[in-house]
């Protein structure tokens, strides 16, 4: 306990500010649904660039793209979260993250802002009973407003097989 | 009146003399034709039937010599048959035969064949002496056969049989090639034969018989044979008749003795002539078609004074083998039947000029007859006629003869009866004379039922009566409607007068309707004019409607213009948005020193999401524009739709006015009629006015003249009749002095009129004009 608050404290004092970048998130939307993702872990948002489609992935890889050299794969997160296909238009953007050397895009429907949202304002995600582990991924749930949003955590989305896959593709 | 002249031909005595002298014309020369062309006739079927028998006789004639000419062959054939009769059964001539067949019979040199023939000729000698002295003929040509139709022995020729190459040779020759009836009765029934055969020397009358042994064994034939012209004695019969023989040319290899036609001329190559009584009349008449004609049987035609005629000469066995050809000179019998003509003829003509004058002189003498009994009769009818003139002039002061009346047939009747035409003419001028005194009171007697004058006379005496009777009556009427006529008069003037004024009341109105309804016309005019002002401006209103819309498509392709320009405006704001965000992601990174940056990064995002904005409310603002230009072009396109109805009801509007412009202007015209029409009924009112005075007046004066006949009808004498039982109506009142009455009678059948009946002047008599 006492190297939490420890922690707490240093950070205090390497700025009085308590708008830590780590309360900082990248909304954005994928339906009527506002998601939001840890800005620490955002490399880059782009307008969708043409995919290679790559053979014999699961249906939410929709392929790789060409980043200025670095070939990056793309997932449809909204197939990634199970929720209807929707044709993309010219608001769709990819989210460039990278997690532990790992970089990936997420195509979303469109991306909203970044907003700093307060601990104190993130409840525990919802724990039901016979709630699948592949929902692990939802960090928390940030109420603002009359609003929620569904914060993500990266590290667990892309971890498991889903790690697997794309570590076959090669990055260079 | 002048006597008239009757015309000889329109005259009794024309009448019938003429018809009666046509009519005996007529029958004598009827009777005169009548009898020439029974004569004509008598005579042509005379001669016709004299032709007849004289054809039919010489027929018979010519069918009897032909007749004659067979019967006289067959005689001949069967002496031929006799003769040879005699030699059959000699038994000397059988040892000779009986010699000659021992040998060779088909050798003609055999020598018992020779043998035999001289022995022939020996035993036979004397029978050919004896013939010859007693008959006076050359020879008998007898001819002995042998069986195989050789010959044996001809016993008119002199120690030979016949010429071979000009050498006479005693041989056997054979006859078998041309002689059929040696073959024939060498073999088979071995009968006798006779009648022509054609031989060497022609034609030939022949008999022929079997040399029969009494065994029974046939031994050959004999023949006796006679030249064919031995028929001319018995068949010339007259000098009229001339005979010539024909053979068929197709013979002459058989007659090969007549192959000189020198002496047997040959006839068109088919006949010979072999024989004739008289050549130098028969050869300039015969001729081939004659021939021919002959051949199957008896063929005749006239030729001039000939008869000629042919027929066939059948040989022994019925065939036909020539022609005979007969004259004969009929040239007498002509003459006589041309001489039997000229009598019959010359016998007619006596008996035509003979009745001829007969029937005229029967006429003559009746003609004369007939005139004398007719002017017996015409001279009364003469008599009579000169009264029936004098009567016809309207003079009946007549006595007539008494002797005329005595006569006892029909002129002396017809004389009475015209006494009692005058008789009566006589009464009936007395009974007209007293009606001309004035005096109608006398009655006629009545000289039978049937006297139409007489009738006549009484029907005039009546009618005069009551005719007179009448004028009286009807002069008395006369009088009263003259009364009433003036008093109609005056009513009528009255009544035109009032109808004047009604006029010019009427007129008044029609003035005033007159100018109303030029009015009209004028307005309708006006309002015209105003209507084809509405089409223009509707048209205008169009026009501009159509810049309008134009203008307003304009907006719209510049609001397309617009929202792509917003489009752009609005991806670069995405882009600054994103771009901010970027920088916002940098500037987290680079933790607190990136703080500043991140302010600055929000603030381009909030500028790029205050420009998305604005562009979002430009879009929507843009796109209401456009909404409201569409509706705004739905309102325009209604508007023209609505003006272009708007032109079509004004130009309609604008027809109608015109229609009505039109319509008063005729109705102005119309009036105008009616305006003289009512002039012209104004001046004949004023007329009738006028007409009406005069009538009064002139009933006074026709009044007073009534009066004045009542008085001259005074002077007649009537019957006292009573008047009512006359069937009329008026009732007469003779007693009444005359005199004017005023009393109006409903029976004279003029009413009394109120005037207003008579001239009715409706509105609806306006109507036609």
């Amino acid at each position: 306990m006492a190297n939490n608050d420890l922690e707490n404290n240093v950070l205090l004092l390497d700025d009085e500010d308590p708008d830590t970048p780590n309360n900082k998130y990248l909304l954005f939307h994928l339906g009527k649904e506002e998601y939001g993702i840890d800005i620490a872990q955002v490399t880059a948002i782009e307008e969708l660039p043409n995919i290679t489609v790559i053979p014999d992935m699961p249906e939410y890889i929709k392929g790789v793209i060409n980043l200025r050299g670095k070939v990056i794969p793309a997932v449809d997160l909204r197939l990634r979260f199970g929720l209807k296909e929707r044709e993309y238009d010219n608001r769709t953007c990819i989210i460039i993250v990278k997690v532990k050397d790992n970089t990936i895009g997420f195509i979303v429907d469109t991306v909203s802002e970044v907003h700093d949202i307060q601990k104190s304002n993130i409840g525990a995600p919802p724990s039901f009973k016979n709630a699948s582990r592949h929902n692990q991924y939802i960090q928390g749930l940030a109420k603002q407003g009359e609003e929620v949003k569904i914060l993500l955590d990266v590290e667990k989305l892309i971890s498991g097989e889903d790690q697997n896959i794309l570590n076959d593709i090669p990055e260079e | 009146m002048a006597k008239k002249q009757i015309s000889f031909f329109k005259s009794i005595k024309g009448k019938i003399v003429i018809p009666v002298i046509i009519l005996l014309s007529i029958l004598g020369i009827a009777s005169f034709m009548g009898i020439s062309i029974l004569l004509d006739f008598v005579n042509t079927n005379v001669a016709d039937n004299s032709k007849k028998v004289f054809d039919n006789t010489i027929n018979e004639r010519i069918v009897e010599n032909v007749n004659l000419v067979y019967s006289s062959i067959e005689t001949i054939g069967s002496r031929a048959l006799q003769e040879v009769a005699f030699f059959t059964k000699l038994p000397e001539i059988q040892n000779a035969y009986k010699i000659a067949l021992s040998g060779n019979i088909e050798d003609e040199y055999s020598p018992e064949g020779q043998k035999a023939r001289e022995m022939l000729r020996v035993i036979l000698k004397p029978y050919i002496d004896g013939y010859k002295e007693q008959t006076g003929r050359s020879l008998l040509k007898l001819h002995f056969h042998l069986p195989n139709a050789r010959s044996i022995v001809r016993l008119w020729r002199n120690g030979y049989q016949t010429t071979r190459d000009g050498v006479k040779i005693d041989v056997s020759d054979d006859l078998s090639s041309f002689r059929n009836t040696v073959l024939q009765i060498n073999s088979g029934s071995h009968k006798p034969i006779s009648g022509i055969e054609v031989g060497r020397g022609g034609f030939a009358i022949r008999g022929i018989a079997p040399l029969t042994e009494s065994s029974g064994q046939h031994l050959g034939s004999v023949e006796v044979l006679f030249a064919f012209n031995e028929i001319f004695d018995i068949i010339k019969t007259s000098d009229q008749i001339e005979y010539a023989v024909y053979m068929d040319a197709d013979q002459l290899p058989i007659a090969k003795s007549l192959a000189d036609p020198k002496k047997y001329p040959v006839l068109e190559n088919t006949y010979v002539l072999t024989d004739a009584t008289n050549k130098e009349i028969t050869d300039p008449l015969v001729s081939l078609s004659l021939l021919n004609n002959g051949r199957e049987k008896i063929f005749s035609e006239e030729n001039g004074n000939y008869v000629l005629s042919t027929f066939p000469i059948y040989d022994f066995s019925g065939r036909t083998v020539g022609v005979m050809f007969q004259t004969m000179n009929i040239a007498v019998q002509h003459a006589d039947f041309a001489a039997a003509r000229q009598n019959m003829a010359k016998l007619s003509d006596e008996v035509t000029s003979g009745t001829g004058i007969a029937f005229l002189i029967a006429m003559i003498i009746l003609s004369v007859i007939i005139i004398i009994i007719i002017n017996k009769i015409i001279k009364p009818l003469t008599i009579l006629n000169d009264y029936a003139v004098k009567i016809g002039d309207g003079n009946f002061d007549i006595i007539i003869d008494n002797k005329l009346s005595l006569k006892k047939d029909e002129t002396g009747v017809l004389s009475t009866s015209f006494s009692r035409v005058v008789e009566s003419l006589q009464y009936k001028s007395s009974m007209v004379e007293e009606v001309a005194q004035g005096d109608l009171t006398a009655d006629v007697r009545l000289a039978s039922d049937e006297d139409m004058l007489g009738h006549s006379l009484v029907k005039m005496n009546e009618s005069l009566n009551s005719l007179l009777g009448r004028v009286h009556n009807s002069i008395s009427q006369v009088n009263t409607g003259a009364d009433q006529v003036a008093q109609a008069s005056q009513s009528l003037s009255q009544g035109a007068t009032e109808s004047a004024s009604s006029l010019e009341e009427v007129s008044a109105s029609i003035t005033q309707i007159n100018s109303q309804s030029r009015q009209n016309a004028d307005n309708a005019n006006e309002a015209n004019t105003l209507a084809k002002q509405a089409v223009v401006d509707a048209e205008e209103g169009n026009k501009q409607m159509e810049t309008l819309r134009m203008s307003m498509e304009k907006i719209n392709s510049s609001s397309d213009q617009i929202k792509k320009i917003v489009k752009v405006i609005d991806d670069i704001a995405f882009q600054t948005n994103l771009l901010a965000l970027n920088a916002n992601v940098e500037a987290a990174r680079a933790g607190k020193y990136g703080k500043g940056f991140a302010v600055v990064a929000d603030e381009v995002r909030n500028l790029a999401v205050r420009s998305s904005q604005a562009v979002k409310e430009t879009t929507e603002m843009v796109e209401e524009s456009i909404k409201n230009i569409n509706s705004g072009n739905k309102g325009v396109e209604h508007t023209a739709k609505q003006l272009e109805s708007i032109m079509t009801g004004s130009s309609k509007v604008a027809d109608f006015l015109e229609e009505i412009s039109a319509a008063s202007r005729e109705q102005a015209q119309a009036i105008d009629q009616i305006t003289t029409g009512l002039d012209q009924i104004d001046q004949v009112t004023q007329s009738n006015t006028a007409s009406a005075e005069e009538s009064a007046a002139a009933a006074e004066e026709l009044a007073s003249q009534s009066t004045e006949l009542k008085n001259m009808i005074a002077t007649f004498k009537l019957k006292s009749v009573d008047y009512t039982n006359i069937p009329r109506q008026i009732e007469y009142e003779p007693e009444k002095a005359p005199g004017r009455t005023l009393t109006l009678q409903n029976e004279t059948g003029i009413r009394q009129v109120n005037p207003s009946e008579v001239i009715t002047l409706d509105d609806d008599d306006f109507d036609r004009f």
